[in-house]
């Protein structure tokens, strides 16, 4: 089978040096392609998987699991941790926050270094007589481990956050990450 | 002026600048209609041969000699890098052995200007001994037959 071409003249004023003619080519194996592309359904992150080392293929293939914290790295106190446990908590794992979780390793709430300065306007409150439960927050912003990490950048944006807690889908704690993170890993 | 452009400009045999620019605007000009008269040459053989490869069990197997070889490097580059496994194999080094590299599962696209190439014309036929689904699609451009417009 031939497909054939045929270009009027050549760039060249010889007319011999194939210059119109391998640009004709060029053309006509990039229509090939990209037909192909378009009948297979060829999406961006198909294209990323050929090219994991360019900064597209890095966005769309770089998943939370790859870049966030795990085990002893994550900040976590129990649920009947005062909050000076947790602020000792805080400063050793240096996410700028911590986890608090249920007996089981369920995700309950967190607590972050903006909560305690805001803690700190409430003249009442005092720091050192308080359990983390009552002044954690619920219901936080977290992210399944599977998700791309582009997505942690997106939620922390929108959220005006630095840190995420990842959560698998049964609700445990399974890791956490900060914007830090992030950068090292040149999502963002 | 800074010292390199002075040195370019002082150098012996100068450019006729409109000359110089003539030059490659007639250059873009033929390359943009030798791509524009391709919109007539996108027919059934074409559909055919995107209909081979996109069903290509194995690989699409691109080759060509000089400048057809620098093109069929590119669109194997391209196919690959589009969800069609492709590689270019060198005529000249598959009467050498490369052949080897081609398999019954494969389709060949082989680039020609002339559709005369020695190099192709040799393998050609080992290549279709090997039996369906291969096949092979000569791109034959006519540059040298045709008229001057």
């Amino acid at each position: 089978m031939s497909i054939l071409m045929s270009v009027a003249e050549e760039a060249c004023p010889l007319n011999l040096a194939p210059t119109a003619s391998t640009t004709a080519a060029l053309v006509m194996g990039d229509a090939l392609a990209i037909a192909l592309l378009e009948a297979r359904g060829f999406t961006a992150e198909d294209f990323a998987m050929s090219h994991p080392a360019g900064s597209l293929g890095r966005k769309l293939l770089m998943r939370i699991s790859d870049v966030m914290h795990t085990g002893e790295q994550v900040p976590c106190v129990a649920s009947d941790a005062s909050l000076s446990q947790a602020l000792v908590e805080m400063t050793r794992k240096g996410l700028g926050m911590t986890a608090v979780t249920d007996a089981d390793g369920r995700l309950l709430g967190v607590f972050t270094d903006g909560d305690l300065r805001r803690m700190l306007d409430d003249a009442d409150m005092d720091l050192r007589d308080t359990a983390v439960l009552e002044v954690m927050t619920r219901r936080p912003k977290t992210i399944p481990p599977d998700r791309l990490a582009v997505e942690a950048a997106k939620l922390m944006e929108d959220h005006a956050i630095h840190a995420l807690l990842v959560v698998a889908d049964d609700g445990m704690l399974v890791g956490a990450l900060n914007i830090h993170d992030l950068l090292r890993a040149r999502v963002v | 002026m800074n010292a390199q452009l002075k040195s370019i400009l002082d150098m012996p045999v100068k450019v006729e600048q409109n000359q110089v620019i003539d030059s490659a605007r007639r250059v873009f000009d033929i390359e943009a209609r030798a791509i524009a008269a391709l919109t007539d040459r996108v027919d059934a053989h074409f559909v055919r041969a995107s209909q081979l490869m996109l069903n290509c069990p194995g690989r699409v197997v691109v080759t060509g000699m000089g400048k057809s070889g620098h093109i069929g490097n590119k669109i194997a580059a391209t196919l690959a890098s589009t969800g069609t496994p492709s590689f270019f194999v060198h005529p000249a080094e598959a009467s050498h052995g490369d052949l080897g590299m081609i398999t019954d599962q494969d389709v060949v696209l082989a680039l020609s200007n002339s559709g005369e190439t020695d190099e192709l014309l040799m393998i050609l036929p080992l290549i279709k001994r090997k039996e369906d689904p291969l096949d092979r699609h000569v791109r034959q451009t006519e540059f040298n037959t045709g008229t001057r417009e």
